[in-house]
């Protein structure tokens, strides 16, 4: 079996065929609803962000590149979508995690969730990953997640490619720090120790 | 230092992509391809008045500036016709009329309170974000 590729099928978009367009919403429409709820974080308002998004793709189809990644400009519509959301909901997160995790906390935190079941393993991620602001979550997702090189972020969100290093050094260890707080609740900077 | 940056990176990547992808509802592709389908019946905006009749709006104006600046004697508009308008007596009909100067301020005011209201608009809004 033949996979169409993107620019195939973005081909066929613009030349009248919207059964092609319907290829490509198939073919992305978990990653785009994945990026637009760790943005915007509630289910109701991502999905009507991942709609948005995917008619702008499609209205805004001729302005695409051929020489970049579909996938790329796609997210980069969603994320700003996702952006235009929180704002429209004067809804922001903020989320200051002064203390630095020491090397010992981090082993700690790797063994504990290696011990834990998947499913439990993930709803913890999630659930920390929540937690995040939305800028970081979703440099976070694209870089893990999607894989995406910090070149391609920074052309995504818009930002310098040493702003988007900064925000993944920073959203590593917020990210760090709210796990340790999920998996040993009672290991507090105060004791020092495992009660 | 540069051991522990590189092994958290490593677990946060298998944590991450370990993550299930989140699926929307089963009528999403539905709802996006009505979305396209009004898109694609929506005609591009048109303006009124298109970029060729500008042009020659435009056109028409600069040679009508032109003639009259060099044919400043054979002007088009009959002088005696605009004559009417010296003999016409314009009265105000404001001219006997008194404001007090407690009015005046509160106009004044009243004025200056309308034109704050929308940049204090956008200081609350920039304020939210």
């Amino acid at each position: 079996m033949t996979t169409n590729t993107d620019h195939y099928l973005v081909e066929q978009t613009l030349s009248g065929n919207t059964q092609a367009f319907s290829e490509l919403v198939l073919r992305y429409q978990d990653y785009v609803f994945t990026i637009a709820i760790r943005i915007v974080k509630v289910r109701e308002e991502a999905e009507e962000v991942a709609q948005d998004s995917f008619i702008k793709a499609y209205e805004a189809l001729s302005t695409f590149r051929g020489d970049a990644k579909f996938s790329s400009w796609l997210y980069s519509i969603v994320y700003r979508k996702a952006l235009d959301c929180l704002r429209k909901h004067k809804r922001t997160k903020v989320v200051e995690v002064i203390e630095e995790i020491t090397e010992g906390e981090a082993e700690t935190i790797e063994n504990a969730l290696e011990f834990l079941e998947l499913k439990e393993r993930n709803a913890i991620i999630q659930k920390c990953l929540d937690q995040l602001p939305e800028q970081e979550c979703s440099i976070i997702t694209f870089y893990y997640f999607e894989e995406l090189s910090v070149k391609e972020i920074a052309e995504i969100t818009k930002l310098s490619e040493d702003n988007i290093k900064v925000k993944l050094h920073r959203s590593r260890k917020k990210l760090f720090e709210l796990l340790k707080y999920y998996i040993a609740p009672e290991y507090t900077k105060y004791n020092g120790k495992a009660i | 230092m540069e051991k522990q940056f590189s092994r958290e990176d490593a677990s946060m990547k298998k944590w991450i992509k370990e993550l299930p992808l989140e699926q929307p509802s089963p009528d999403f592709m539905q709802k996006v391809m009505a979305g396209v389908a009004h898109s694609a019946m929506k005609k591009p905006y048109q303006p009124l008045i298109s970029r060729k009749v500008w042009v020659v709006i435009i056109t028409l104006f600069i040679l009508a500036l032109l003639w009259i600046y060099f044919n400043p004697s054979s002007s088009i508009i009959d002088s005696e016709a605009l004559s009417w308008d010296s003999q016409m007596q314009w009265n105000n009909p404001f001219e006997g009329m008194k404001i007090p100067k407690t009015a005046v301020y509160a106009i004044g005011f009243m004025a200056l309170f309308l034109l704050q209201i929308p940049f204090l608009k956008r200081i609350l809004d920039k304020s939210y974000i």
